[in-house]
């Protein structure tokens, strides 16, 4: 090692990391050039609908800082953020290295988005309606791949719901949350995360009676798509959180033991 | 395509530059208002939070400054040194400003290194390295409850680290020198931060097409 430099490199062996899954033999896998396999959650599907979804998930994020006035940097983060947040999380709550950093068309896909949503955001804007069904499509696929590839890392029905969710719904959640707001999916408005939670549970259903992953997986995202866009048409919104403490309260007082 | 570099800092470098994030990081809270607990935490995260991002998305085992503490020990005591010796620090925040532009580059180089020897390609390379050089300014705002400062339009910061680790990263694979293409990286990246600032450049905004057109046609 040489001392005087202001950095000493150290040409030592270059350290590996793990697999702690394999894929399940006959599912689709990504293999990246010397990379250990990583299962990428699509049933049979092929693999450019989670480039697609990371597209849309990114235009989402892209055409929001350009909306917000960020400057270029804000439109690449939040593109990034928004298009990758969810099979991120995914990867890092399995445990694994993150397939969005292996495989680089994951980045690619981001990228486009930031380059469409700096130049043409006004364009996008025009189109928000679809958009809007495009993100349906990509959250109800993201809700599916999270939730199967957590069954496949050997995971419950229960916490395979909740990554499914939590997959579904993190890009949207990172890009209101780096841009300064309160999330859209946390406070009252058109049903969004709660049918997340209803397509990851759907899936686990589906998948366990009928034994037909690829099925399931595009029944369910149809079925979210559906929802979502009804919700849409029809303005179904979330209440509140209600507070039952003074009625529950008053049932009591009544009966209680000092009548 | 080269062996994978580790970079390895003197000791003393490390410790400037570490303690320097913590005492900025301590600055910004203390203009805040926050107590003893918000200016540690918040000094932690100024210095060491773009690493601890970093160590997540590579999962390289538990975050650095886990398993070498002195990482922790040196931005405690810059946060410290900035919560007691608030007043002297606060006139020296030129002084702050030129190490933290001086070190952008080191930091790159060190999320890229690390992120090269997991066996990342170009692009998630680039990607880590510039999340390992600005994070820690990004959980220091979210702290703060502010508006992301990375994110809003004004100098060069994560821009200058997105042209220093690409800079380094092409030199790599072009097959330079390591220590080339690593100083490269560091002068570029400085040098970009300062004439930033010095003239106030700022980071290009979006440029919407469709008005373009409207106002043509």
């Amino acid at each position: 090692m040489v001392t005087h430099r202001l950095i000493t490199v150290n040409r030592g062996e270059t350290p590996q990391t793990p697999s702690r899954q394999l894929p399940t033999p006959g599912r689709r896998a990504t293999t990246v050039r010397g990379m250990p396999q990583v299962y990428t959650g699509l049933t049979a599907l092929p693999e450019w609908t989670l480039y697609l979804a990371v597209v849309v998930g990114g235009l989402a994020g892209a055409t929001y800082a350009a909306r917000r006035g960020f400057d270029v940097i804000g439109v690449l983060t939040l593109s990034v953020t928004a298009g990758l947040g969810g099979l991120l999380i995914r990867d890092i709550l399995l445990a694994r290295g993150p397939i969005v950093l292996r495989d680089a068309s994951f980045i690619w896909s981001a990228l486009a988005a930031a380059v469409i949503g700096f130049f043409f955001a006004g364009y996008i804007a025009r189109f928000d309606r679809a958009l809007l069904g495009l993100e349906a499509l990509a959250m109800g696929l993201l809700a599916t791949v999270g939730t199967d590839s957590a069954l496949r890392a050997g995971m419950g029905a229960l916490p395979a719901i909740a990554v499914g969710t939590i997959v579904a719904t993190a890009g949207p959640l990172f890009r209101d949350i780096l841009g300064g707001d309160a999330p859209q999916l946390l406070r009252p408005g058109v049903f969004l995360g709660i049918l997340a939670v209803g397509a990851s549970m759907l899936y686990v259903g589906l998948d366990a009676w009928t034994r037909q992953p690829l099925l399931a997986q595009i029944a369910v995202i149809l079925i979210f798509f559906l929802t979502r866009m009804a919700a849409v048409a029809w303005g179904l919104k979330t209440s509140p959180a209600a507070d039952v403490s003074d009625r529950v309260w008053s049932f009591w007082s009544r009966r209680g033991p000092q009548q | 395509m080269n062996e994978v570099p580790t970079v390895v800092l003197p000791t003393v470098l490390e410790a400037l530059a570490i303690s320097v994030g913590g005492i900025s990081g301590a600055l910004h809270a203390r203009r805040r208002q926050m107590d003893v607990m918000g200016i540690l935490v918040v000094g932690f995260c100024a210095a060491l939070g773009g690493g601890v991002i970093r160590d997540i998305l590579l999962v390289s085992g538990p975050p650095v400054f886990l398993t070498s503490p002195a990482f922790l020990i040196y931005a405690m005591f810059g946060a410290v040194l900035g919560w007691i010796f608030a007043t002297v620090a606060s006139r020296a925040t030129m002084l702050i400003h030129v190490i933290d532009g001086l070190f952008i580059g080191v930091w790159v180089l060190v999320g890229a290194s690390k992120a090269i020897g997991t066996g990342l390609g170009f692009l998630a390379a680039a990607l880590v390295a510039v999340i390992t050089a600005t994070g820690g300014g990004i959980l220091r705002d979210l702290f703060c409850g502010e508006k992301v400062s990375l994110l809003l339009p004004g100098q060069w910061l994560a821009a200058a680290a997105l042209v220093g680790a690409l800079t380094f990263l092409s030199a790599f694979w072009l097959g330079v020198d390591v220590y080339v293409a690593q100083w490269m990286c560091i002068v570029v990246a400085s040098t970009i931060r300062f004439v930033s600032s010095a003239y106030d450049v700022r980071t290009p905004m979006p440029m919407d097409v469709s008005k373009i057109f409207a106002r043509s046609g």
